[in-house]
């Protein structure tokens, strides 16, 4: 499903607006439209200043976002991808907390570090094979017509993994993240871990895997250590937070970790949990964000011990939240689960990563137990003892209808992932195939 | 055809929805509100529909 039309046209090089789906982009399109209307309901009440500014702003993040899912090709991908900086930076500088400038800067050079070294490889592959159309790249290397020296390759892989470990984001490149999320306002923060991180990790299942198969392979244990790190470190820190906001920040990069984990085992069941994992963290992640900032705009804090059991006051917020929270730390019959069990299995069937791959992340499902089960024991039971807890309201419809669909994904998922599986399927196993068949055919050569 | 021209369609919608935002001065910040969350639904229904002609 694609549409291909020539833009700049030259006797060295071709650049079209050259866009589509497949199997695993659609799912990645979906959450995006999905998470969208959730955040711009979720700004409602809290936005009031510079309103269409910012709903401006909100339409552009969209339109960036998408296009960097459907772009087919790399220069097409790359501007929708700078693209995407913009209004989030104004979105966290504008409207964030009180730290806002450093986060939205730190952010910005970042993304913007990194992307220099994806454009260099872009610059390099666009040159070699007189296009930028990813699946005409593909073509090339398959017919023998475009190849490079292993060194090349690596270097390729890595200019392009460095760019999308960043926005994932990787240990230990992830410091950005929690400094940008704590200062954004909510929706930023919402659209920040519900779609722009999956960026990166869609980045790796979209290039560095069908392009470098060779250099996929041999980096694939090191960015597997780098991943476990990052669930366990993710997760170790979410424990030691103070502040929710921060708590859930951290708890992305675990979490992702467990995406790239499922990525690099370079099988089936790795790249498929990986793909419905980026989905689940969108849905479960996003929920939280809008969990803490209905907190935020009652009590103005977001220091857990201003809370304690205000589940007597806010029940219907606390329910809801209550299965949000289960379904971030993969309790069964939820979405966090079937990805998180299907990038396990996908690791220990792996051929290119050891068992203890696979025991340390197991290791990440049960501190993100603790930490969860510690935020919403200190948050929402206990007794309600703090005078300013006893009257806060209840949800208000906008609420309300910005938290039901979260809920209904995260049931949705988890009860009927078979029917996400099925759409991916064909995707996953022509990129495996992809990254098996050139591996081979390299070593016959 | 009708595949290839739905990617475009739904990639298209949020940017045609910044033009009442940009250049219809009057609006008031409930209507921008209203606009902006209806241009996302629409957004929404689209990739529905992309999903639906994936099949």
């Amino acid at each position: 499903m694609a549409q291909a039309n020539t833009w700049i046209s030259t006797a060295s090089f071709t650049i079209q607006y050259y866009v589509g789906v497949d199997g695993i982009s659609i799912w990645l399109v979906l959450l995006t439209t999905f998470i969208m209307p959730l955040a711009i309901l979720a700004s409602f009440s809290p936005i009031q200043d510079r309103v269409r500014l910012y709903y401006s702003f909100m339409l552009l993040m969209e339109w960036a976002m998408i296009g960097v899912f459907v772009a087919q090709d790399l220069f097409l991908f790359y501007i929708f991808w700078e693209v995407t900086l913009v209004p989030m930076y104004f979105l966290i500088g504008i409207w964030g907390g009180e730290e806002r400038i450093y986060a939205a800067i730190k952010f910005f050079l970042y993304t913007m570090a990194g992307s220099l070294l994806m454009l260099l490889a872009i610059l390099w592959l666009g040159n070699e094979a007189g296009t930028f159309s990813v699946p005409d790249i593909l073509r090339q290397i398959n017919a023998g017509e475009l190849s490079f020296s292993t060194a090349t390759g690596r270097w390729l892989f890595l200019a392009f993994a460095i760019a999308f470990a960043i926005k994932v984001p990787m240990w230990p490149l992830h410091s950005w993240l929690p400094d940008a999320h704590v200062q954004a306002p909510t929706a930023g923060s919402v659209i920040l871990a519900g779609v722009l991180l999956k960026m990166g990790t869609y980045g790796f299942v979209r290039f560095n895997l069908p392009l470098f198969p060779e250099a996929s392979r041999t980096f694939a244990p090191y960015i597997a250590v780098l991943a476990v790190i990052g669930i366990i470190y993710g997760a170790w820190v979410s424990y030691g937070q103070k502040d929710v906001k921060k708590l859930v920040a951290y708890s992305s990069i675990s979490h992702l970790g467990f995406v790239m984990l499922g990525i690099f085992a370079l099988n089936s069941a790795g790249i498929q949990g990986g793909i419905l994992q980026m989905v689940n963290h969108g849905i479960s992640t996003g929920g939280l964000f809008l969990l803490v900032g209905m907190l935020y705009e009652r009590r103005h804090t977001k220091l857990m011990s201003a809370f304690g059991g205000i589940w007597r006051a806010m029940p219907l917020y606390s329910g809801l939240s209550l299965i949000i929270v289960l379904s971030s730390m993969g309790l069964p019959g939820l979405n966090g689960f079937v990805g998180e069990f299907t990038i396990l299995l996908g690791s220990a069937g792996s051929d290119v990563l050891s068992m203890w791959f696979t025991a340390f992340a197991a290791i990440g499902i049960i501190l993100a137990a603790v930490y969860m089960l510690y935020m919403f024991n200190t948050v929402y039971m206990g007794a309600l003892d703090k005078e300013e807890n006893k009257r806060l309201p209840d949800l208000n419809w906008e609420e309300l209808w910005s938290l039901i669909p979260i809920v209904v994904m995260v049931l949705l998922i988890g009860l009927q992932a078979g029917f996400f599986f099925k759409y991916m399927d064909n995707s996953v196993q022509e990129l495996v195939a992809q990254v098996n068949n050139t591996v081979r055919d390299a070593a016959l050569r | 055809m009708e595949d290839i021209s739905l990617v475009t369609v739904v990639l298209m919608i949020p940017l045609l929805g910044l033009i009442p935002l940009l250049f219809v001065r009057n609006l008031t910040d409930n209507a921008i509100r209203w606009i902006t969350l209806i241009i996302s639904l629409v957004t929404f229904g689209a990739s529905l529909l992309l999903l639906r002609s994936f099949e």
